[in-house]
């Protein structure tokens, strides 16, 4: 669905991507994973098509991403970002209505309507509605920017779906929430990539692990081949041990003995 | 919030027109609500009766183009606030506070001061030189403001009192300097006055403050997407830098419009959205036409005000604003300190 070939991208003299190349199939949940400044979110915004690089190439089903219109690739792919800071009061319909924007002119039609009633039942928001935007908890702020995301793209045939580490500063039921309807929505033929920091987490919803060190892509596979204990130790420069729960991997760390000196 | 917003559409419709009828006939001389009829259905040709012509004269030459200047100009800021506050993404960015009317009036004073602004084509040239005007203190203050795609509210407000400075010194020193008669009369830029309602303005009005009309229609949609942020309006299909341009150029024109005719008429920009959002909800496109409608009524109120407080003085506009409009800054101010939004 998405290829990306030898991509590089530098802000000034220092290069966030260093020539990657990868691709990227639908109906699967891909979690870009690594350490800060490893490229993840650059990698995510140059596909999202929020900036472009000179070098390299992205394609969107076989069209570059250049080529694509900004109102077509709208209709094609959602964004979940990091922060909104937004100075007004919307209603959480309001809000979630915003997703439909690149379907109806001025008055949304019955099934930009009947998106939204859907979206917001399966993300569990039904009570919230006429809420204000400003009288909720982060966590449900979350869900309600997650449901206009995928409310923009909901009845798109092969969707794409980015989110940039949607599970931060979210508490665990929150954090598992999301990841699940994620996780759903990719079951439906659509292809979901997140940039995540918790592997373990990531590791009970994702199908496919991409981890990305200095910007580079260090180790990509199906999560049923596990990432071993050297790759890890290379990326993160401290000694994690991979175990077996379920058929998926599960991260453990020890923490360093502290020597408590003898009195 | 109200559900159905445009229900109330043809009640506000009923007020302006109510107060436009009572400025007709409220002022120095009273004129009979039967005189305006007469002379309404002697204009449409239906009628024997006449108005006198001491009435007549009043109505058509006085009353009805101060009546329709307050409707341009009042309709016009609310509606330059309100289009801002949307690219500002900030509910504080008034034309007045963020030193765009000042722009307006420096660059309006240099042209009076170069005297071409006599005749019709004058006025009009002027109300071009205030847009200009106007045009580079908002891109300067929003350049100054932005930072990796947010506007930080403290620099807005700073730059704006920075950029008023500035104008405000060069159109002191233009006043000096100057023996044009326009320029004594100093109340009417910084105060703002309708006092100069005249059918030249008018015309010279019209055509600017249509122009929004055009536009509005879709812009509410994107407005609203741009509140997101940039990228993320982006992200909705939204083309970012036209809509920035339209905004900028459209609040920009309506204000210089307005400034060179009126000079600065502070406030209505910032409490008339201000009220809107509270009773109707923040969705822009909603936003625009009912603040636009809403800031016609003010300033039709706030001149009526004007006019008969002291009458037969006339207090200037600009303080009627202001006293209404300081207190609500204010108000707002206070509002965003408990929220800890302001100094981001």
């Amino acid at each position: 669905m998405i290829s990306i070939e030898d991509l590089s991208y530098s802000i000034g003299k220092s290069k966030i991507l260093d020539n990657i190349s990868v691709t990227f199939e639908g109906n699967q949940f891909v979690g870009l994973l690594g350490p800060n400044g490893a490229g993840k979110s650059t990698l995510l915004k140059l596909m999202s098509g929020a900036i472009h690089s000179k070098q390299g190439e992205i394609s969107i089903e076989q069209k570059a991403i250049q080529n694509w219109n900004k109102k077509d690739l709208s209709q094609k792919r959602a964004v979940l970002s990091q922060n909104y800071e937004i100075a007004y009061n919307y209603s959480v319909r309001d809000l979630v209505l915003m997703g439909r924007y690149p379907f109806f002119e001025q008055v949304p039609n019955s099934k930009d309507i009947d998106i939204i009633e859907r979206v917001l039942d399966f993300c569990g928001l039904k009570s919230f509605k006429d809420r204000s935007i400003k009288s909720l908890s982060g966590g449900e702020l979350q869900r309600v920017h997650l449901a206009r995301v995928l409310a923009q793209i909901e009845e798109v045939e092969k969707g794409i779906l980015f989110l940039d580490e949607p599970i931060n500063n979210l508490d665990l039921r929150y954090q598992h929430e999301i990841m699940q309807i994620a996780l759903h929505y990719s079951r439906k033929g659509n292809l979901v990539v997140a940039v995540l920091h918790d592997l373990n987490i990531a590791f009970e919803y994702i199908d496919c692990y991409c981890f990305m060190n200095k910007g580079k892509i260090e180790a990509m596979n199906s999560i049923e081949k596990f990432v071993s204990k050297e790759v890890l130790m290379d990326i993160y420069g401290i000694n994690l041990e991979v175990q077996k729960v379920g058929n998926r991997p599960s991260i453990v760390h020890q923490r360093n003995s502290i020597e408590t000196p003898t009195v | 919030m109200l559900k159905n917003k445009f229900v109330l559409f043809p009640g506000l419709f009923s007020l302006l027109l109510l107060l436009t009828i009572l400025s007709v006939c409220i002022g120095a001389l009273r004129i009979p609500l039967i005189e305006v009829w007469h002379f309404l259905s002697d204009s449409l040709g239906f009628t024997e009766n006449q108005a006198s012509d001491l009435h007549k004269n009043v109505i058509l030459g006085l009353r009805i183009p101060r009546a329709l200047m307050a409707i341009l100009i009042g309709s016009s800021l609310a509606f330059a606030g309100a289009s801002l506050q949307g690219l500002f993404r900030n509910p504080l960015a008034d034309p007045g506070l963020i030193g765009i009317s000042s722009g307006a009036s420096l660059a309006a004073t240099c042209v009076i001061v170069l005297g071409i602004h006599i005749g019709f084509l004058g006025q009009f040239f002027l109300a071009i030189c205030a847009f200009v005007g106007a045009a580079i203190v908002t891109f300067i203050v929003y350049q100054i403001s932005r930072s990796g795609g947010k506007t930080i509210v403290a620099t807005m407000l700073l730059a704006g009192i920075a950029m008023a400075a500035i104008a405000e010194a060069g159109r002191g020193y233009l006043f000096l300097v100057s023996d044009e008669a326009e320029l004594r009369n100093a109340t009417f830029w910084l105060l703002g006055s309708l006092g100069g309602a005249n059918w030249n303005n008018i015309l010279v009005l019209i055509p600017f403050t249509i122009l929004p009309l055009f536009f509005m229609y879709g812009m509410g949609k994107k407005l609203n997407a741009f509140s997101l942020g940039e990228t993320d309006a982006n992200y909705l299909g939204i083309n970012v830098k036209v809509l920035k341009r339209t905004v900028v150029v459209l609040a920009t024109l309506v204000v210089g419009a307005s400034v060179s005719v009126a000079g600065m008429i502070g406030f209505v920009g910032l409490i008339v959205p201000h009220i809107v959002r509270l009773i109707f909800g923040p969705d822009h496109r909603s936003l625009l036409p009912i603040s636009m409608i809403l800031g016609a009524i003010f300033l039709l109120g706030a001149d009526l005000i004007a006019r008969t407080v002291l009458s037969p003085i006339e207090i200037p506009i600009g303080i009627i604003t202001a006293a209404i409009g300081a207190p609500l800054f204010i108000s707002i101010l206070l509002n965003e300190k408990k929220k800890r939004r302001l100094m981001i």
